[in-house]
Formats: C-alpha cells, sequence, structure tokens
C-alpha cells in the first residue's frame, strides 16, 4: 500500500462527492479494485459510523484504520476535512452566481448523478457474503423498514440487528 | 472577529425583507481555545449524525450563547451544502470564521472532528480485537445486512427532495430527472466507469442540459439540495 496514493483516494473520493456518505462509490470502486479493503470492512465501517458519535461522514475513518490501521485512520481524517475549505471561497462568490441556471443545472445534475450512484453501491453491498441467506434478507429490509418509519433510531436498529445475529447464527 | 462576508450579506437581506432583529450576544465570544472545547464537546455528543450535531450548535450557539443568529445558521448552512465533502465540517468552519477569523474555523473544525474521530478509531478497533469471538461474527452477521438497509434509506433520503421538486415542476421534469440519475447509474453499474468521472459529466451535462430542457425549473428554483432538505425533514422529527 502507498500512503500518498492512500490518501490522493480518499482525498479524491471526498473532493468529488458531498454529504456522509457520498464517497462511498468511489472509495469502494478504487480500494477493491486495489484488493486495498474487502467488501465487509465498507460494512463494518457505515455500521460504526452510524454508531460512533460526530458527523456521518467519519465513517470513512473507520474504513481508514480497517484497511490501513491508525495510519490509515489519520490519513482519511485529513483528506476528509480538506475539500469542505473550498466553502470559504465560496462563501464569497455565491452570491453573485447562484441565481444563473447553470450554476443550479450543475448542481442538479451532480446532485441526481449522487443518487444513481449511491443506489448502484447500495446494489452491490447486497452482493456481499453475508447477504446469502433469507434471514439476512429480512433484516436489511426490517432495518430498512424501521429507519424509514424516522421512529426508531440507528442505534437501536443495529443493536437489534446485533440480537437477531447472534439469535439466527450464533445459538 | 471576521465578521465582514456575512455582514454584507445581512444588509442586502435586511435592505430586501424587514430589518432582522440582531439580539445582542448573550455571553461575549471566547477565545480560540474556549470554542474549541464548546466544540469538541458539541462532536462528542452528537450520536446519530448530522440532526443531532445541528441540534447541539443551535443551542450553544444561538439560544446559549447568542453568538450567532438564526439567519446566519441558514445562510451557512445553505452554503456548506453546495460544497463537497462532509457540510457539517463546512459549517463549522463558516461558523468559527464568523466567531474568530481563521483561528475560531479550525477551532470549531477540529473541535468538532478531532475527539468523534478518536472515539470512532477505537470503536473500530475495539470492533476488530473482538472479531475473533463467535457471538461476535454472529452479531456481525446481523448487523452487516442492517447496513444494506441504512444505505437504502440514505438513497432515499437523498433522492427523496429531487424527485418531489420534479415532481412539482411536472411529468416531463421527472421523467428527465430520472433518466439523468438512471443514466449515471449505468454508467457506473454496467460501463464500469469511474465514479469519479461519472460525477464530473453529471455536473457538465446538468449546466448544459437542464437549462435547456427545463428552462422554467431552473429560473425559479430555489437552492434547496437534497441534504438540506433531508437533514431539515429529520430535525422536524426528532
Amino acid at each position: 500500500m502507498n500512503p500518498f496514493i492512500y490518501f490522493l483516494l480518499f482525498l479524491k473520493a471526498s473532493l468529488f462527492s458531498t454529504g456522509g456518505l457520498g464517497n462511498l462509490p468511489s472509495l469502494h470502486q478504487d480500494l477493491i479494485a486495489n484488493n486495498w479493503a474487502v467488501e465487509a470492512q465498507f460494512a463494518q465501517a457505515i455500521a460504526v459510523g452510524q454508531i460512533s458519535p460526530g458527523p456521518n461522514g467519519l465513517w470513512s475513518v473507520s474504513l481508514g484504520f480497517l484497511t490501513y490501521g491508525y495510519l490509515g485512520a489519520v490519513l482519511a481524517l485529513v483528506a476528509l476535512s480538506l475539500p469542505p475549505f473550498t466553502v470559504l471561497a465560496l462563501a464569497s462568490v455565491h452570491q453573485r452566481f447562484h441565481e444563473r441556471p447553470q450554476v443550479k443545472g450543475l448542481l442538479r445534475g451532480v446532485g441526481l448523478g449522487v443518487v444513481g450512484l449511491m443506489l448502484v453501491v447500495s446494489l452491490l453491498l447486497t452482493s456481499s457474503e453475508s447477504m446469502q441467506d433469507w434471514k439476512a434478507w429480512l433484516i436489511a429490509i426490517g432495518a430498512f423498514g424501521l429507519l424509514a418509519s424516522k421512529k426508531v433510531h440507528v442505534i437501536v436498529v443495529l443493536l437489534l440487528a446485533a440480537l437477531v445475529g447472534f439469535l439466527c447464527y450464533g445459538l | 472577529m471576521s465578521i465582514k462576508l456575512f455582514s454584507a450579506r445581512h444588509n442586502v437581506a435586511s435592505a430586501r425583507i424587514t430589518a432582522p432583529k440582531m439580539p445582542p450576544t448573550k455571553v461575549p465570544i471566547g477565545s480560540a481555545w474556549q470554542i474549541f472545547v464548546i466544540w469538541a464537546i458539541i462532536g462528542a455528543q452528537s450520536f446519530g449524525g448530522g440532526p443531532t450535531t445541528q441540534l447541539l450548535i443551535r443551542r450553544e450557539m444561538i439560544e446559549k450563547r447568542g453568538w450567532i443568529t438564526d439567519q446566519d445558521f441558514s445562510e451557512m448552512w445553505t452554503l456548506s451544502n453546495l460544497v463537497p465533502g462532509i457540510n457539517l465540517v463546512a459549517f463549522s468552519l463558516l461558523v468559527g470564521r464568523k466567531l474568530c477569523g481563521f483561528k475560531g474555523a479550525m477551532a470549531c473544525t477540529w473541535g468538532m472532528m478531532l475527539p468523534s474521530a478518536t472515539i470512532t478509531t477505537l470503536l473500530t478497533a475495539g470492533f476488530t480485537s473482538l472479531q475473533k469471538y463467535a457471538f461476535f461474527q454472529a452479531m456481525l452477521h446481523g448487523i452487516i445486512p442492517a447496513t444494506v438497509g441504512i444505505t437504502f434509506v440514505f438513497v432515499v433520503n437523498f433522492a427523496r427532495p429531487y424527485l418531489k421538486q420534479s415532481l412539482e415542476e411536472g411529468r416531463t421534469s421527472f421523467a428527465i430527472n430520472l433518466l439523468f440519475a438512471a443514466t449515471t447509474a449505468l454508467l457506473l453499474g454496467v460501463l464500469k466507469m469511474s465514479a469519479v468521472l461519472v460525477l464530473i459529466l453529471a455536473a457538465i451535462a446538468g449546466a448544459i442540459l437542464f437549462p435547456i430542457l427545463l428552462p422554467k425549473a431552473m429560473q425559479s428554483e430555489q437552492i434547496v439540495t437534497a441534504a438540506t432538505v433531508a437533514e431539515q425533514s429529520e430535525e422536524i422529527k426528532s
């Protein structure tokens, strides 16, 4: 593993995406292509990112640790923190350009692009090895339903999933 | 204190609407170190990601101390949604810069990120060391499918405001937007194009196509990105 390339992959993923999980498609593609990560590590990192405090985007720090130890976590954190600095420049020009149709079109295009990419990655995650039996699918659908209802906190959902996993596979 | 950016924006806003009441700061603005500590506490407390963090920031910065106004908050949040990366980091940079210049920006951002990133790393380490136990493997077998469910919720939450807005713009717009998103999915999923390249293409195509195909929508549309709407709707619920 080359720490510099590793850092650049994280930086690139975050520079060309927005929101907490927006960098997932790019990281998924690059790290798996380089054999620097396996499918299960993404799922674990997303789970930890949901449990731990702070922005959801910190899931990448967890992925950094899983794939490259403490150095990976630090590299991921730095890579993750740099792209938002563009807001300082944007704040000064925003007022002048935000009414332009091209700018609105660009933002709409990127937003829809993120939707499309996230959909593909979510579908890829369903082919991971732990989604092989019907129980796993029931858990996934149940978690989706509980969260989509917005009545249950994500940590509760993950605890329930852990309990169901223990009951289904651990006994 | 560097307030030139937002004071200028305030003047524009106050000329347009009515003069906003500027509540006096209840507590004098602290040193960069104090700001760092306040944001470290916010970061370490904010379980559940974005909406919780926003709520805590609102409480600490507006309600308790009066260091920023409601309007600052909304303007800064909208801007934060227009830049790449974690929106909350961009937001903390703007709040910090308003409080005490570049030092303040650093204090807010690293205050929010360092403790929570440390906790995340330690949790992951705990996770890894537990992996040799059979009971934990079994629990993981339950957790991993759940994260698949979670990512689908993310997709739906992210897509919803776009679908809603395009439906309001009419059926043609809805079809165009759907087709656009589906094309990006095909480029990544079937043609195996690089994710970043797809997003760059989507940005260029969006800037050229949408003003031509949906001229009306691109004239009147509010600058509200998916994340803003999703966060707001979640905030109302919580």
